[in-house]
């Protein structure tokens, strides 16, 4: 510790004495009265966070083929997670940054590609309903925790013409570190759109050949239940599974779209890689 | 009015009961320990600057189980009783002349610095002092890469305390890195204190530390992951000794969570130090235990430590060891930890031989 810093304290002591009795050696047995305050100095290491902090994997995923589908595709897909200085994220379909990290509150902005519903399907229902193209949704992101309960929301605008409506997605989980190796997270979580969104993915205009009009309100349209395991298989391995089940609600529920199946699941098993 | 009454009746039976402790102890309690001489008491001072002699410096560290509330309520009696003991001591002459405490989280804990005497008084890093160093624990990391908050929150500040009735000229404190708590105790920021003290009597600053280490069973983590955190921080402690305590004698205290062996052994061999009780406990030294202090709680059947270092112009020894603060009021303990104070003779070598410049009692 440097002079400088003895100079600063002894003068941030000796600003607190004034008027106090002369500062003496031996102690006063008796003395009462409120005491000085001392502020320590921190300290640090050289040690410094690693500025690229991620995971990427791959596994065997099943999920709808689209939203509101009782058909699901099985397929190989990969797992990449990559954070750039605890700023800025690649999620998979999502990228974004955190322009605000307080102590219970991340916030920034997103964006995704949604995907959409292609007209080579082959199922009954859906046979002839019109394409929806992947779409570029621009959002914005909050998040909370306590400790390890955790709550965030997530809101996105369709920008690239595939529909121009609003979805908010609300979900909250608890993490359990069932040992050290073996960790487990239940979360739920529930879907609101606007009437444009709803009207894209669950309605179906007038004069349809196929379909009579439909025209969903906006509104709560999915619940879900998520239970994901992690098993730590060596410091930077992990088997990864989760599963996921959803139910639609309300106009969605209704819509010609998803009679076939108003409940959907989504699994992912993989193997991924820590830095 | 009966409350004041039944106060000052606990007062005086506190106060009896305080220097009852105080007293010799009785034979036959601690088989392996030396008594002292009836005139070893008047054989050093307490510390004055009149040159180089042997000083007598009592450290009392105590966990003091200040929780925040709801966790613990109604703790304003407690702390009150705490800082009453305290002031009883200081106008019999025996008060510890350093004072270390932990979990003081509460604010109503600062009484106990500021209704004691005490001259100057050095608080741990709060809240949000906290070390943005380390990774998030893989555990703690959720689904999304945003909601992983890679600083764990903290709810309290690190809860350490050092009252010193010597000028305390230099201060510097490390606040654990975000990869070195497990569980609960990553709610509050934990930290290593150091107070610079101006002893009388010694020529060179006299090093304090306080500490209190990751807990075990009740921070409610994977016991791995807890293991792993409490052997961070006592390599964290040994990395500040290094940087921080060169030279200077030094004293450790504090709350270190290492009554489990394993964490003992550890933190034992990362530290150059010696455990004050196994000093007081050699056989032949002049040490003794306090009257109702049982040997093992101030060994290793216990989480409240103290310890200290030597160097070349000073040597150091524990002359005497007391678990104290056992009393109840209405009924509570005062804490859930007793306090673990130890009276320490600083003596200045001899530079020429090495050999102490006092005469043993």
């Amino acid at each position: 510790m440097g002079c400088a810093l003895t100079r600063n304290i002894l003068l941030f002591v000796s600003f607190l004495s004034v008027g106090a009795p002369v500062l003496a050696q031996e102690v006063d047995m008796t003395r009462s009265g409120q005491p000085v305050y001392i502020e320590s100095v921190p300290v640090d290491d050289e040690r410094r966070r690693d500025n690229w902090v991620g995971q990427l994997g791959v596994g065997m995923n099943i999920s709808p083929e689209f939203l509101g589908s009782g058909a699901h595709e099985f397929n190989l897909r990969t797992d990449v997670r990559i954070t750039y200085k605890d700023t800025f994220f690649l999620e998979n379909n999502k990228i974004g940054a955190v322009l605000t990290s307080r102590r219970f509150l991340r916030a920034g902005v997103i964006a995704r590609l949604h995907g959409g519903r292609r007209d080579d399907l082959i199922h009954d229902n859906v046979a002839d309903a019109d394409d929806v193209g992947d779409t570029v949704e621009l959002g914005v992101f909050a998040g909370t925790s306590l400790y390890k309960l955790f709550l965030s929301a997530e809101a996105y605008w369709g920008v690239s013409g595939a529909h121009d409506g609003m979805s908010l997605e609300i979900e909250g989980g608890y993490l359990f570190e069932l040992n050290s190796s073996f960790k487990l997270v239940p979360l739920i979580g529930i879907s609101f759109a606007s009437d444009d969104y709803m009207q894209t993915y669950f309605g179906v205009a007038s004069g349809h050949d196929s379909y009579a009009a439909y025209k969903p309100k906006g509104g709560a349209y999915e619940m879900h239940a998520e239970l994901s395991l992690e098993q730590r298989l060596a410091k930077n391995w992990l088997l990864k599974g989760s599963v996921r089940f959803s139910k639609l609600k309300d106009s969605a529920f209704d819509s010609p779209f998803a009679r076939e199946s108003r409940a959907q699941a989504r699994a992912f098993a993989g193997v991924v890689w820590l830095f | 009015m009966h409350r004041r009454l039944f106060r000052t009746v606990l007062s005086a039976g506190s106060l009896l009961a305080v220097l009852a402790a105080s007293g010799a102890a009785r034979a036959g309690d601690i088989p392996d320990v030396v008594r002292p001489q009836a005139s070893e008491a008047q054989d050093e001072t307490r510390p004055s600057a009149q040159g180089a002699k042997a000083i007598l410096l009592n450290v009392l560290s105590y966990n003091i189980q200040g929780l925040p509330s709801p966790i613990k309520s109604n703790k304003t009696p407690l702390f009150e009783r705490i800082a009453q003991i305290l002031r009883e001591r200081r106008e019999a002459g025996n008060q510890p002349a350093i004072v270390l405490l932990q979990e003081a989280f509460d604010s109503e804990a600062s009484l106990i610095a500021e209704t004691t005497g005490y001259g100057y008084v050095l608080k741990g890093p709060g809240r949000k002092a906290r070390s943005e160093k380390g990774q998030v624990h893989w555990a703690l990391q959720t689904r999304k890469n945003y909601m992983s908050f890679k600083d764990p929150q903290k709810f309290t500040g690190s809860g350490l305390y050092i009252l010193s009735d010597y000028p305390i000229v230099e201060a510097q404190h490390k606040a654990f890195d975000s990869d070195m708590c497990a569980g609960i105790d990553c709610l509050s920021n934990k930290a290593i204190l150091l107070a610079r003290v101006e002893v009388p009597g010694l020529n060179t600053p006299l090093d304090i530390i306080n500490s209190h280490f990751n807990s075990r069973s009740s921070a409610k983590a994977p016991s791995k992951h807890v293991l792993r955190a409490h052997q961070k921080q006592t390599d964290t402690l040994a990395w500040f000794m290094d940087k921080l305590c060169v030279n200077a004698p030094v004293i450790v205290g504090g709350d270190f969570n290492t009554k489990q062996s394993e964490r003992y052994q550890y933190f034992r061999s990362a530290l150059p130090l010696v455990d004050a009780a196994e000093d007081c406990l050699t056989p032949g030294r002049s040490c003794r235990l306090g009257a109702e202090t049982v040997r093992e709680t101030v060994l290793y059947n216990t989480n409240d430590k103290q310890f200290f270092r030597d160097t070349a112009g000073y040597s150091i020894v524990a002359t005497h060891i007391e678990r104290n603060f056992s009393e109840k009021l209405d009924g509570r303990p005062l804490s859930d930890h007793l306090g673990y104070e130890v009276t320490y003779k600083i003596m200045p070598r001899d530079s020429q031989t090495g050999t102490q410049q006092w005469a043993a009692p």
